[in-house]
């Protein structure tokens, strides 16, 4: 069963990405907007590699301990040969709140 | 050699992290030019289980466009005490970092540094007696969210290259996730890319 958790606003994510730990889901998210498409992405902000913060910078997901960075439509690791990927995660928006589709 | 000729300065602090986690912040070499201000790069030339041969390329102090290349050896010597030789500037330095677990969540960390001053070196002394102290705040500040924040994912079943659980309930702390060295990079690893690294023989 599929259950919805709200993340956020649309207002939160306007002018920057919103990162925030989720105790319902155990996980840190970051929500932005794509800097082309302007389409909303969420993945998990906790990088693969060793749990670093991954920050949405000039267009792109970086890690700021390794500087380990992924592609923000996908979320696979796009500057070495690693398989490593952020978890993408699914989303609604309902009126002005932005929900995260669990399960 | 002359134990007069020892500069000793013996820095001890306490953090709300595990054992493991302040020993993988110590080995994790791929965070020094990204994280601390004063590393323009860092390169491994050699490593086995518990000890790795670095040359690092630091920032000079009020001349950061400058940098000094120091080469170092560091081992692990045992489960608590790794000891790391430098020389930079010509001098030869020996530190000791003894981590002692308080509990799962809490260590105590020793840090000891010795310089051997012999000859003109003597008069960097004072200099070092200052510098030292100052340099070592600067770097624990500059870590201390590195090792907070691995403490955490690690209380939610983090591990590395694999991230989080799957399932949400499988996301709890679990033991035998302890460090094992030498910590794994990539097969491309900026770390590994000195030309006397990759040459064969």
């Amino acid at each position: 069963m599929k259950e919805k958790i709200l993340l956020g606003s649309l207002e939160e994510i306007a002018d920057n990405p919103l990162v925030k730990y989720y105790e319902e889901i155990k996980d840190e998210l970051i929500i932005f907007r794509e800097a082309d498409s302007k389409d909303i992405k969420i993945f998990s902000s906790i990088c693969p590699h060793n749990g670093g913060p991954v920050n949405f910078t000039n267009g792109k997901l970086v890690c700021t301990w390794h500087n380990y960075s992924y592609d923000s439509a996908t979320g696979v690791c796009n500057n070495n040969k690693s398989k490593i990927r952020l978890c993408k995660k699914d989303y609604v928006i309902d009126g002005d709140s932005i929900y995260l589709i669990n399960g | 050699m002359d134990e007069k000729n020892i500069l000793e300065v013996n820095i001890i602090k306490t953090i709300n992290v595990s054992q493991d986690v302040v020993r993988w912040n110590y080995w994790d070499h791929e965070h020094l030019d990204n994280v601390h201000s004063g590393y323009k790069r860092s390169d491994i030339l050699y490593e086995k289980a518990n000890y790795v041969l670095r040359i690092d390329q630091v920032k000079i102090p009020l001349i950061p466009f400058l940098t000094a290349q120091t080469p170092l050896f560091m081992v692990q010597h045992s489960r608590e005490v790794s000891y790391t030789f430098a020389v930079q500037f010509g001098v030869v330095s020996k530190t000791t970092i003894t981590v002692k677990e308080i509990n799962s969540n809490e260590c105590r960390v020793t840090m000891n540094y010795k310089f051997y001053l012999n000859g003109w070196r003597r008069i960097l002394r004072p200099i070092l007696k200052r510098l030292i102290p100052k340099w070592n705040e600067k770097i624990w500040l500059e870590d201390l969210p590195i090792k907070l924040r691995r403490q955490l994912v690690r209380n939610i079943g983090f591990k590395d290259f694999m991230g989080l659980p799957k399932e949400i309930k499988d996301r709890i702390k679990t033991e035998g996730n302890e460090v094992s060295l030498p910590l794994p990079r990539i097969k491309d690893s900026n770390r590994d890319k000195h030309p006397l690294k990759n040459i064969k023989n």
